[in-house]
């Protein structure tokens, strides 16, 4: 084993969290694995088998072009480019123009947290970057198509997503940056320093070799699926794009994009599965109850949001699964809290803030998701559509 | 302990990214990604091979690669297990089982305009720019239809019914679908009544809805759940509560192959 490896591995093992993610990963495997094998030939498993699939098969395409797209901005994309689109000296401003900023910069919610330390690195103000965070995922063209496919072109539920993301984005950031300063709402080795220009996000996961600046850095998330070999570039990858020709930079676009996959692919799989289960054995009548009470079946929506960890370019074609079972704003909870906060997000976020923004930050994004979908259900009614 | 190590992480992406692609390229060429997905996905899926085949050379560009760890070989199974699950799907599509599961009541139409349906678990957005089979949905041909005399005998889909429930009131019609025995179904129109049903789907199975009719009166009784039939009768609805129910009555069931695509869109 390289002596990268050998640390890399070290790293997990002290975290706790990798190894705890790993278990239950290789639970899930298992309870899976073992249902197939003993029932494959059962009707409900069969069932079972086509749902979990059609799912899968549907969300894939474009969790692969949402990644494609990810690498392309990683590669091609400077963040100073980036950073220079907003007004630094008028903060509540540079927050409206970063919720909105997915639209240029599509990424989803695992890319827009490396992303985001980066420009937080820069100087971006601490609003600006959590509507940039919060907002991305949702207001970006890919989750617009993928929307907009899910639900056959419905022009409202796509501008339901969009506005009330942007709006979500744009509250919280302004309330986040009212209650913290950049020095309390991020974490230190995230101050603004001279640190090299450099697109790739995988420095953030595995920085280089005796590179002091950022010394906790690497335990704070899991290590990325077949991240390649750190070898002492700036950015940790292993390639200098800045320099490279357009073939090598593509080449590079491509690695990135498919290194983004393997790394959140297995959590598309794992909610597909929770999902395709729910569907296969809950009877339909079941959710006919939640949709009696006012609110319930958004909070329902929102937690099931949280467990399923989907990716936001995919998961609207998981809420319009619902369709019939639980009303529209409780779709709309859904499709507004997956992309701004669930477990592996959980995880993510503590490498950008301190555990008291992740606190408060929470339970803004999740009063602030509830608001919206009771304010769509006293306006549209919490009748099944 | 030490040979598993030496596996190295290219290999293991290159398997998982190949064993993928593979599976995709068979869907696409059998066509069998229809029992999953609407047929336009097909070049959303196209476009997804290439991607996976882009994502397949540029790792096979790295000269330098780790030894794969414990984390991503579990990660990499969990990423290929939905091809077991895909191979264990079945070639029919969704059966009996899912109709149990998505009904929500009897199925009932909807009369107050021609193109709404109420199939039981709720109207599908977009529902009106389905595409059709075998009969007219143009809401200015209504009229014409229901004074022209009735033919012998009209092969229909179920979304047309669902759709023009009117037009087709009183005639002889044929409508191709699964057969199913419901508890709920016999409750109310005696231990004799059957069900025709299809699924419609906006984009995957996971969206399906059930379309399905209640066959009353009929000649023949006892198929297999889920076997494939081809009904014909007079098209009725019976009124329950405030629904209209569709139903067949005077029918003649007779088995039949599977249509290619076993969902209405």
């Amino acid at each position: 084993m390289s002596l990268t490896a050998t640390k890399n591995m070290g790293t997990a093992r002290k975290t706790g969290i990798p190894r705890f993610g790993m278990l239950l990963e290789l639970s899930f495997l298992i309870v899976a694995g073992t249902l197939l094998l003993a029932a494959h030939s059962q009707q409900s498993i069969q069932s079972l088998s086509l749902i979990f699939t059609s799912i899968i098969l549907e969300a894939l395409p474009f969790m692969l072009f949402g990644s494609m797209v990810g690498g392309l901005v990683e590669i091609f994309i400077s963040r100073e480019r980036m950073t220079a689109l907003l007004p630094k000296k008028r903060p509540w401003l540079s927050v409206f123009i970063a919720a909105g900023l997915g639209l240029v910069f599509p990424v989803c919610e695992c890319a827009v947290v490396p992303v985001v330390r980066r420009l937080t690195r820069k100087g971006l103000p601490a609003g600006a970057a959590i509507a940039y965070l919060l907002g991305g995922p949702i207001v970006n063209p890919i989750v617009v198509a993928s929307t907009a496919l899910a639900y056959k072109f419905d022009g409202l539920i796509v501008l339901l997503r969009l506005g009330g993301g942007y709006l979500i984005a744009v509250v919280v950031g302004l309330g986040m940056s009212r209650l913290f300063h950049a020095d309390q709402a991020f974490r230190a080795d995230l101050r603004p320093s001279e640190t090299p220009s450099c697109h790739c996000s995988q420095s953030l996961l595995a920085p280089p070799e005796g590179d002091v600046r950022f010394p906790n850095l690497a335990e704070a998330i899991p290590l990325p699926f077949f991240h390649e070999k750190n070898d002492g570039f700036s950015c940790g990858c292993g390639h200098d794009h800045e320099d490279a020709a357009l073939g090598g930079k593509l080449a590079a676009a491509c690695r990135h994009a498919a290194n983004d996959f393997l790394s959140v692919g297995h959590f598309l799989v794992i909610g597909a599965f929770i999902a395709a289960l729910a569907q296969t054995y809950i009877d339909r009548k079941f959710f006919l109850g939640f949709a009696g009470y006012f609110g319930l079946p958004s909070i329902l929506m929102m937690a099931l949001a949280i467990l399923l960890n989907l990716c936001s370019e995919a998961d609207a074609f998981i809420a319009a699964s619902f369709r019939g079972l639980m009303p529209l704003p409780a779709q709309m909870a859904f499709l507004l809290t997956g992309p701004m906060f669930d477990l592996k997000l959980l995880l993510m976020y503590q490498s950008l803030f301190r555990k008291r923004t992740i606190a408060v930050l929470s339970v803004f994004i999740l009063v602030a998701v509830l608001a919206v979908a009771l304010l769509l259900e006293l306006v549209m009614g919490g009748a099944l559509p | 302990m030490n040979s598993f190590f030496t596996i190295r992480q290219e290999w293991w992406r290159t398997v998982v990214f190949l064993l993928w692609i593979i599976a995709l390229v068979f869907l696409l060429l059998h066509q069998r990604y229809t029992i999953f997905l609407r047929s336009e996905f097909g070049i959303l899926l196209g476009l997804g091979i290439v991607t996976l085949a882009c994502f397949l050379l540029s790792g096979s560009l790295v000269a330098k690669s780790r030894p794969l760890g414990m984390l991503e070989m579990v990660r990499g199974c969990i990423l290929i297990l939905p091809l077991a699950y895909m191979l264990n799907s079945g070639k029919q599509g969704l059966d009996s089982n899912a109709f149990q599961n998505r009904s929500l009541g009897l199925p009932s139409v909807a009369m107050n305009t021609p193109t709404a349906v109420s199939p039981g678990t709720g109207e599908a957005p977009g529902l009106e720019q389905s595409t059709t089979m075998g009969a007219d949905v143009d809401t200015g041909a209504e009229e014409k239809v229901l004074s022209a005399p009735a033919a012998p005998q009209e092969e229909v889909s179920m979304l047309d019914i669902y759709m023009n429930p009117k037009k087709y009131k009183g005639r002889i019609i044929s409508v191709i679908g699964m057969f199913t025995k419901n508890r709920k179904v016999q409750k109310d129109f005696g231990e004799k009544a059957m069900v025709v049903f299809r699924f419609m789907i906006n984009c995957c199975a996971a969206d399906a809805i059930p379309l399905a009719l209640i066959i009353l009166e009929s000649d023949q009784s006892e198929f297999p759940d889920n076997t494939w039939v081809r009904v014909r009768g007079v098209f009725e609805l019976e009124k329950k509560n405030k629904d209209s129910i569709p139903v067949l009555k005077q029918a003649s069931v007779e088995e039949t192959k599977a249509p290619e695509i076993p969902y209405i869109f």
